[in-house]
Order: C-alpha cells, then sequence, then structure tokens
C-alpha cells in the first residue's frame, strides 16, 4: 500500500521513470562496454606482441657468440633459456634448426608449433643438429628466453628488437590512456544517475512529506525508496550490459580484423565473461550506494547542492602539486582526480560568480543571468558531468590528433627505404655489398648495425643500445629531430652523436652536452649534437656514424635498407632477395617489407584511434542526454515565470530569443568552463602520463577549430532545448499549474 | 463616456475529450475609464477565462470586444502582447515576481518593459511599505509584501487597464485590506479602469460595478 504510493509519482510522471531507467540502463552499457573494449584492446595486443616476439633472443654484452657453456651457465642463473641451432644442410642453402623440446618445456607462451614455426626450416632434435655441425657444417648456435623473463645476469642482454620497429609500447601508451578514459567515465555516468535521481526526488518531497504525515514512518519511506531505486537499477543492468556488449563488439570488430591481419590469426576472443557482468554489477550497486546515502541521511531531495569553491581551489592545487612532478602513474593519476573533482566542486559556484549581474545591467539581461544562476544551481550536478565529458573529448581528440600526425611521420622516417633486409649472423657485409653495387635496379642502400655501448656519466657506466650507420645517408637525413645543434648531420659525420628522447630525458642529454661513449672498450667524449624520436622502443639509444666505430665493434645486429629505383629499371623484390640470398650462400634471408608494414601498423592504430573517439564521444552524448533531461524537468518547473514574460508583453519570438539566449549562455558557460579541464586532461595524457611511463613524449597541441565544432553542437543543443522550453501552453500563466515549492529562487 | 471595455455577446467554451465545455454564453458590459468592476461567481464561473480573454492570451468563440479603443477581433498576437506590455497590466494571486530578482529588480523589469524610467521605482515600493525591502529576493518576504511589489510593478508601468485574478486570495483580511486599499487608492488617483475577480465580497463592494458570471447577465 504505501509502496504504492510512494511509486503513484511515476504514474503521474512516467516520462521520469523512463529517464532514470534510461539513464541507469546507458551508464551501463557505457561501462560494460568500456570495459569490454579495454579487454579487448588489451588481449589483441598481448596475443599480438607474443606472436610477433613470444621469445627474444638474448646475447653477450662482449657481442662474443654463445657457446654450450653458456646455456649452462644462464640455466644455473634459473632462467627458461633454450637453445637454437642453426646448421646448413648439404645443398647449403638450407638448413635446419636444433631445438631441445626438454628445454622449451618450461616456457608456457611458446609451445615448439606455434612459437617457433617460422621460415618453414625444418626442426629437428637439438642432438642431431649438433651431430651436423660437428660433421662440419657451418652452425650457429642462439639462445633464447621468453619476453618478460626475469632479469639477465652481468655480462648478458636481449637483442634489439629487429630495426626497432616495435609497436608494444605505443600500444602500451594506448591502452593506458585507454584505461584512464574508462575511470572518467565511471565517474561521469555515477554523477548523470545521481543528478538525475536526486532531481526526480526533488520533486517527490512533497508527497513524501505528505505520506510521512499520514504515520508512514521515516524509515520505512526510506526503506521503500532504496528498494525502489534497487529494482530499477536491477532492470537497466542487464539491457545495459547487452547494450554496452553489442557496442563493443560492433567496434572492436574492425579493430580485431586489423590485428588478426597483421598477426596472421585470430586474435579477437568475443563475449566478455562473468567478469564483466560482475563487475558492472558492482559499479551499478555502489552508485546506487551512493545515491541511497542521501536517502539513508535522511537529505533526500536536497538539490541545491553547497558550493564548495574553496575547497574545489584547495582539491586542483593539491592535484597540480601531485601530478606536475610525479614519478610514477598512481601519483599522476591520483593528482590528476584531485584535479577534477576540484574542477566539479568549483564550477557551478565559479559559474555564478562569473555570470553574476552587474547592477547597470539593462533588467531582461540581469533576468537572464540571475536564471542562469537558478540552473547552475539546480543543475550542478549534470552540468559538471557534461564539462568533464566535453574536456575528455577535446583531450582525446587533441591527444589522437597529435599521436596521428606524429605516428605517422614517425613511421614515415623509420620505414624509409623499400626493403629492409637482415644481414645473416657470421656473414660479412661484402659480398652483398658487391651484388647491390652491380644492380642498376637498386637505387640505394645502406647498412645498419646495432649493438651495445656504455656511457660514462658521473663516474658511472651505464649500458645503452647502439645504432651506427652511414649519416650522409638520404634515409637517416630525413629525420626530423626534436632539438639538434645548428649542422647535426656534418658533425655527425664528423663524430659526434645523436640521442634518442628516451635517452635525452633520463640523463637529461641535450644538444651540447658532452658525454663520454664506451664502445669495445674504447673510451671517446663526444658532443651530444641533437635528439630524435623513437616511439618503437623502450630502451635509450646512442646514433654514431658507422665510420667512427672503433675497430674492435662487434655488431648484435646487422640490416640492409635498400631503395629500389622506380619504373621500369627497377629490380624485382624477388629477385632481390634470390641475389643476396646466393651473394651470402645462405638458404632464406629475414626480409621485411616496409609498406606492408606501414600500412598495418597505421591500420592498428587508426583502430584504435575510433575506439578511443567512440568513447569519448558516447561518453558525451550521455552527459548530454542526461543534461537534456534533468535541464527540462528544471525548465519545466520554471514554466510559470517564462509565462509572466508573456502576462508582461514579451510576444511569442521574443520570449523564445530570450529563453533560448538563456539556454545558449548555458550552455556556452560549460563549454568554456569545459576548455581548461580539456586543456589539462590533455597536458597530463601527452605530458605528463607517457614521459612516467614511456620516457617519451608528444608534441603538446591543443586544435581550436575543433572546440568551435563542439561549440556549435551545444549550440544547437540549446536552441533544441530553448525551442522547447518556450513552447507550448506556457503563454497563459493564468492556467498554469500551481508550482511546487512556489517562490522558489 | 470614454470606454475602457466594451464586451457584446461573448461566449466561450473549452474543448476537452468529451466534447466542448461551455464558460459562458452571450455575455456583454462595459468598462468605462478610470471604473473599477468586481468579477465575482463561484468556482469554475470563468472569471480567470475572462480576464485572459480581455488580455488577449485566451481566444474567444463568438461576440466581440473592444479594450482600450481596440478591436479585439483584429489584434493579433504580437499586438495583444504590445497591449500587455504598455498598457494593461496583470497581477495574479501569487507568483507575481520573478524568484531569482530583487524585489526592486523585478519593479525595474515591468518598467523597462513598459519603456518608462527607473526613476519612480524606489519611490513606488516606499509608498507601498516596502522601504529597506528592496534588495530582499521573493522568497525572504511575506505574501502580503509579494502582493505589494506586484502592485509596485503594475504601478511602475503606468497602465490604463489593470486586470487582477484574486490579487488577495492568498492573503489574510487584514493584509488583504492594506493591498486593496493601495490598488484603489493608486486606482482612483490616476483614472485607471480595473477588473478584478475575487470571491471577496467585501472586496468587491469597493468596486464602482459588480458582475456576478454564475448568473451570466449584465453587470
Ligand atoms: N485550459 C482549459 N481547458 C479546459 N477547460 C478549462 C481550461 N481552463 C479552464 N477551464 C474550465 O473553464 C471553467 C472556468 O475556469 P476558470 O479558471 O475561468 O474559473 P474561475 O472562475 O477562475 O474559477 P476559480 O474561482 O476557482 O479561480 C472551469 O470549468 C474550468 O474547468
Ligand atoms: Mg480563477
Amino acid at each position: 500500500m504505501i509502496l504504492r504510493a510512494v511509486l503513484s509519482h511515476y504514474r503521474r510522471h512516467p516520462l521520469q521513470l523512463l529517464a532514470l531507467w534510461l539513464i541507469l540502463t546507458l551508464a551501463t552499457a557505457l561501462w560494460s562496454g568500456v570495459w569490454s573494449l579495454t579487454g579487448q584492446a588489451r588481449d589483441s595486443m598481448t596475443a599480438g606482441d607474443s606472436q610477433l616476439s613470444g621469445r627474444q633472443q638474448v646475447v653477450r654484452s662482449d657481442g662474443a657468440p654463445v657457446t654450450v657453456a653458456d646455456f649452462a651457465s644462464l640455466r644455473r642463473h634459473g632462467l627458461c633459456v633454450f637453445p637454437w641451432l642453426q646448421v646448413a644442410t648439404d645443398d647449403a642453402r638450407g638448413q635446419v634448426v636444433g631445438i631441445d623440446p626438454l628445454a622449451m618445456a618450461c616456457s608456457r607462451g611458446a609451445a615448439t608449433g606455434s612459437g617457433f614455426s617460422m621460415d618453414g626450416q625444418p626442426f629437428v632434435d637439438i642432438a642431431e643438429a649438433a651431430e651436423r655441425a660437428a660433421s662440419g657444417h657451418s652452425a650457429t648456435l642462439r639462445l633464447y628466453v621468453t619476453k618478460g623473463d626475469a632479469s639477465l645476469p652481468e655480462g648478458w642482454q636481449r637483442q634489439g628488437d629487429p630495426g626497432g620497429l616495435s609497436t608494444g609500447e605505443l600500444s602500451d601508451s594506448f591502452l593506458l590512456n585507454l584505461d584512464a578514459l574508462g575511470l572518467l567515465v565511471v565517474l561521469v555516468s555515477a554523477l548523470l544517475i545521481r543528478s538525475v535521481y536526486t532531481l526526480g526526488l526533488a520533486q517527490r518531497r512533497e508527497s513524501l512529506g505528505l505520506l510521512e504525515r499520514y504515520g508512514v514512518t521515516r524509515r520505512r519511506l526510506r526503506l521503500h525508496l532504496l528498494l525502489e531505486l534497487m529494482v530499477l537499477a536491477a532492470l537497466g543492468v542487464v539491457p545495459g550490459y547487452l547494450l554496452g556488449q553489442g557496442l563493443a563488439d560492433v567496434l572492436a570488430g574492425g579493430f580485431g580484423a586489423a590485428l588478426g591481419n597483421l598477426f596472421e590469426t585470430d586474435l579477437l576472443a568475443t563475449g566478455e565473461s562473468l567478469t564483466g557482468f560482475l563487475v558492472t554489477l558492482v559499479m551499478m550497486i555502489l552508485v546506487v550506494l551512493w545515491c541511497g546515502l542521501d536517502l539513508l541521511r535522511g537529505n533526500a531531495g536536497r538539490t541545491r547542492s553547497k558550493a564548495h569553491p574553496v575547497m574545489g581551489a584547495v582539491l586542483i592545487l593539491a592535484g597540480m602539486v601531485l601530478v606536475v612532478p610525479a614519478q610514477s602513474l598512481v601519483t599522476v593519476f591520483l593528482g590528476t582526480g584531485l584535479v577534477l573533482a576540484g574542477a566539479g566542486l568549483m564550477t557551478p559556484a565559479l559559474l555564478g560568480w562569473c555570470l553574476s549581474p552587474s547592477p547597470h545591467m539593462p533588467p531582461l539581461k540581469l533576468w537572464r543571468r540571475r536564471e542562469l544562476g537558478v540552473l547552475a544551481g539546480r543543475l550542478a550536478l549534470p552540468l559538471v558531468a557534461l564539462q568533464l565529458a566535453a574536456g575528455t573529448v577535446i583531450a582525446v581528440h587533441a591527444l589522437v590528433s597529435t599521436f596521428e600526425g606524429t605516428f605517422h611521420e614517425w613511421l614515415d622516417q623509420r620505414l624509409a627505404g623499400d626493403v629492409f633486409v637482415e644481414v645473416p649472423e657470421g656473414k660479412p657485409l661484402a659480398p652483398a655489398a658487391t651484388w647491390l653495387e652491380s644492380q642498376d635496379g637498386v637505387a640505394q642502400w645502406h647498412p645498419v648495425l646495432r649493438g651495445a655501448a656504455g656511457l660514462g656519466m658521473n663516474g658511472e657506466n651505464r649500458q645503452v643500445d647502439l645504432m651506427a650507420t652511414d649519416t650522409t645517408s638520404t634515409l637517416i637525413r630525413q629525420w626530423s629531430l626534436l632539438a639538434s645543434v645548428s649542422q647535426p648531420w656534418q658533425a655527425l659525420a664528423d663524430g659526434d652523436v645523436l640521442v634518442n628522447e628516451q635517452l635525452a630525458r633520463r640523463q637529461d642529454l641535450k644538444p651540447g652536452s658532452q658525454l663520454t661513449l664506451v664502445i669495445a672498450d674504447k673510451e671517446r667524449v663526444v658532443e651530444v649534437v641533437g635528439v630524435y624520436a623513437d616511439y618503437g622502443r623502450p630502451a635509450g639509444e646512442v646514433l654514431v656514424d658507422t665510420r667512427h666505430l672503433p675497430d674492435g665493434f662487434v655488431s648484435g645486429f646487422r640490416s640492409l635498407t635498400i631503395d629500389l629505383a622506380d619504373g621500369s629499371g627497377g629490380v624485382s623484390r624477388s629477385d632481390l632477395v634470390a641475389g643476396l640470398e646466393a651473394a651470402w650462400q645462405v638458404g632464406s634471408l629475414q626480409v621485411r617489407d616496409n609498406e606492408t608494414i606501414h600500412r598495418l601498423a597505421t591500420r592498428i592504430f587508426d583502430q584504435t584511434f575510433a575506439l578511443t573517439r567512440s568513447i569519448s564521444y558516447l561518453t558525451l552524448l550521455l552527459a548530454g542526454v542526461a543534461l537534456l533531461m534533468t535541464g527540462w524537468v528544471v525548465l519545466r518547473s520554471r514554466a510559470w515565470y517564462f509565462g509572466l514574460l508573456s502576462a508582461w508583453g514579451l510576444t511569442h519570438r521574443q520570449r523564445r530569443q530570450t529563453i533560448t539566449m538563456l539556454t545558449a549562455e548555458f550552455m556556452v558557460a560549460i563549454w568554456v568552463a569545459a576548455l581548461p579541464v580539456g586543456i589539462a586532461l590533455t597536458w597530463v595524457l601527452v605530458d605528463r602520463i607517457n614521459p612516467v611511463a614511456f620516457g617519451w613524449t608528444l608534441p603538446m597541441a591543443i586544435y581550436p577549430g575543433y572546440w568551435l565544432e563542439l561549440l556549435l553542437l551545444f549550440g544547437l543543443a540549446a536552441v533544441v532545448v530553448g525551442w522547447l522550453a518556450s513552447s507550448g501552453r506556457t503563454e497563459a500563466p493564468v492556467q498554469a499549474p500551481r508550482l511546487d515549492g512556489g517562490q522558489e529562487r | 463616456m470614454v470606454t475602457s471595455v466594451n464586451v457584446s455577446g461573448l461566449s466561450k467554451s473549452y474543448n476537452t475529450g468529451s466534447g466542448a465545455v461551455p464558460v459562458f454564453l452571450d455575455l456583454s458590459f462595459q468598462l468605462a475609464a478610470g471604473e473599477s468592476l468586481a468579477l465575482t461567481g463561484p468556482s469554475g464561473s470563468g472569471k480567470s477565462t475572462l480576464l485572459n480573454i480581455l488580455c488577449g492570451v485566451e481566444g474567444v468563440d463568438d461576440g466581440s470586444m473592444q479594450v482600450l479603443g481596440r478591436d479585439g477581433a483584429t489584434l493579433t498576437a504580437d499586438q495583444w502582447a504590445g497591449l500587455r506590455r504598455r498598457r494593461v497590466g496583470v497581477v495574479f494571486q501569487d507568483s507575481n515576481l520573478m524568484p531569482a530578482m530583487t524585489l526592486e529588480e523585478n519593479v525595474k523589469l515591468r518598467a523597462d518593459l513598459a519603456g518608462r524610467s527607473f526613476g519612480p521605482v524606489r519611490d513606488w515600493l516606499a509608498r507601498l511599505g516596502l522601504a529597506g525591502l528592496e534588495q530582499r529576493y521573493p522568497d525572504q518576504v511575506s505574501g502580503g509584501q509579494r502582493q505589494r511589489a506586484a502592485l509596485a510593478m503594475v504601478f511602475a508601468m503606468g497602465p490604463d487597464l489593470v486586470l487582477a485574478d484574486e490579487p488577495t486570495g492568498s492573503l489574510d483580511r487584514h493584509t488583504a485590506r492594506d493591498v486593496a486599499d493601495a490598488l484603489f487608492h493608486w486606482q482612483r488617483t490616476q483614472g485607471c479602469g480595473l477588473i478584478l475577480a475575487t470571491h471577496d465580497l467585501a472586496l468587491a463592494e469597493r468596486c464602482d460595478r459588480r458582475l456576478d458570471l454564475a448568473e451570466g447577465g449584465q453587470g
């Protein structure tokens, strides 16, 4: 009976019930969607990563070839290391690979069949391969560990990824940003649910008070309200979850396809299981409890939240103090959370203050300002939610645009040249060089050597990666440097060095800095003449000219980047590979087609960008819908006063203009408030999270053109709402229903 | 005699789901300039409806009317709005003030819309006994004070005709008399027409004439 009385409110306001249910459902959809997308993206990336490089070669730091004794010593060190003995076959073009199934048993990820199914080489037991090697066939022994294994003992290092094109770190950066976005989505939607709910409660205050006067105890009333909310939430969770999954599947479809293409395998396990649902459920329960907390504390339906501008400012300051010098991600996230919370607390009051009228304003303008103050107070929660959502959209757009530009440029630089060939272990460059020189179809080529170097800094010796190449080559001269002295390429050719961004940041190196470079135990003091971007690799790297390498230098990895001549004179790829194989007398070469890699890498990231954008837009949409719904309720409650304008002689058009102005000013104010949030979030994403997590940063850019687009969107929403609010039978205030609460300010 | 309002043969019915419900049929009356008329009748007899018709926010089915010399049949919605803005003041039972504005700002807004200067605004408030309350918001003053502020708004706009719908309906007897005193005093000195809908017979007595809508006849 009481329940029926409690619920009777919704019989008169079915739209409100629908709105509450809708917002619960949409929020659930967004949570489960984001959760599932992030999960899928992470799975895909991890799967791709292990497919591409589930194993990693380890080499001696001194560059000497590894021996069976080394294998044994690494094993004793507790590493899951396994040998790979490559032995030439009798016809000198083929080879067999000896592996040790027993040794590989310790590695879960890289099982015999899948992890090593490369090059179509026959695998044999290592004992058999060793026999062949003993009988005079040329052989190379390599040692592998699974990626992510424990640290290596002194004197050992992991072989760098050939050519440095690991997209893993970029992916990690994006996953991290996706996680941050997910957190924000939860925050924003929780705010929205609460705002729609409290607004509804405010309207029911009178009827609830009536029930109380009829003798229903306050406790029972609250219990019923809580029950009602929980039932509604339960009704929203299931369809919301399903909607979110559907959404994620649609969005992720292309993403999985692109990744699958790159790694030639099915990667996406669709149909996120129970965990996703449980997480969504738990979040919903938390939010419902948050709403219910007010009920239990007995200030149900108090819409006018007190302004806490001072508290907000304190939180923002505290957040800044945390974020600016932050060295860990947790601190960055925490600080950002504080800043956002502070912005949320401050905005309604700040808006009220900024929009406070001056005494000499024309009265009608003053009226608008005062009504704006009312709106800002009553719509504080959805306003802040929309502000944060718009800020997020701005930040995501800036990040993605910057990322896109930078990434493409970087990829272009790194994948210059048509073909990338790995120089077989132990083979000299000379035969290939001779053959390449003789080919008219080869426009230009240059070798790249990779190895290790020591960096003498303040008395300590630090290992970094070394890249050596012919620095007069056009293939590297087109790189755009992040910072440099005036003639970097000349200086480089003369023996100075370039460093990558990671190293520059870690060691605080700038163009002009001196450092002691130790290559093959020979020390040399060099000047840093420039810093280059290097998103693909975590390690610090020094770039030197090949001619300045000391004699004892042993490269860990050598490659050739070859540019084929255009048009009819060009040699075909297969001819090129065959020619090089013959020159080196090997059975098969590791050849990479730069264009394909470029295309695929671009596709992965395009898809990731699209994903991030969709999530931020969905959040914006949700926030927008919530603001429309709550705004609608508030505007309806002002209908009498809008009607007064008509009674006082404003024509229909004038009244419509005035009200539309009001809603427009409100939306523009939110837009303005969203800008600093957007810029701050962009800065955090670009300038804090990336350097802290990955050692490099992206140029910070803002996109005012996009802001204007967003403004247009906001303006459009304002016009629609203003039009709706000024329509209907508000023209005859005499007929307007009595107001809830009367003379509300 | 100059007439403020001239109504003849007016009929009005509302269309509801169950067909047309007549409110009044063939209603005729006149109001001279400077005259006051009390509209009485039981609840639902059409007092508010008639006031709405007279200020142009409600249409009629039949009959003719002149308001301040303008023919109601030819006035467009915008012309009606113009009349309300400068020449016809409206007072409701309550909620006459914009809640987010102070009393003074409310009166200024009304004066501004009517194209009057702000000069006498404080004066009006003071004369209605609201001196010192100018900077209060409507929810910070009593109901009687609110209604007096509503009158100040009407006075500040300087209309030729005032339509008041139970202006003292939510006030106690004593306060109601104060407000009515102010209204009648001003109306007589300004020579302005007044039509006042009320349930309060004492208040109706104070008007020059009375039109009882239940009887549907002439005043
Ligand atoms: N918009 C409307 N639609 C349908 N019927 C209406 C509408 N407005 C008023 N009515 C009806 O018209 C009749 C007259 O209403 P009105 O408000 O004019 O009465 P009133 O004399 O002012 O009553 P009260 O003294 O209670 O204020 C009533 O029966 C009412 O139900
Ligand atoms: Mg009435």
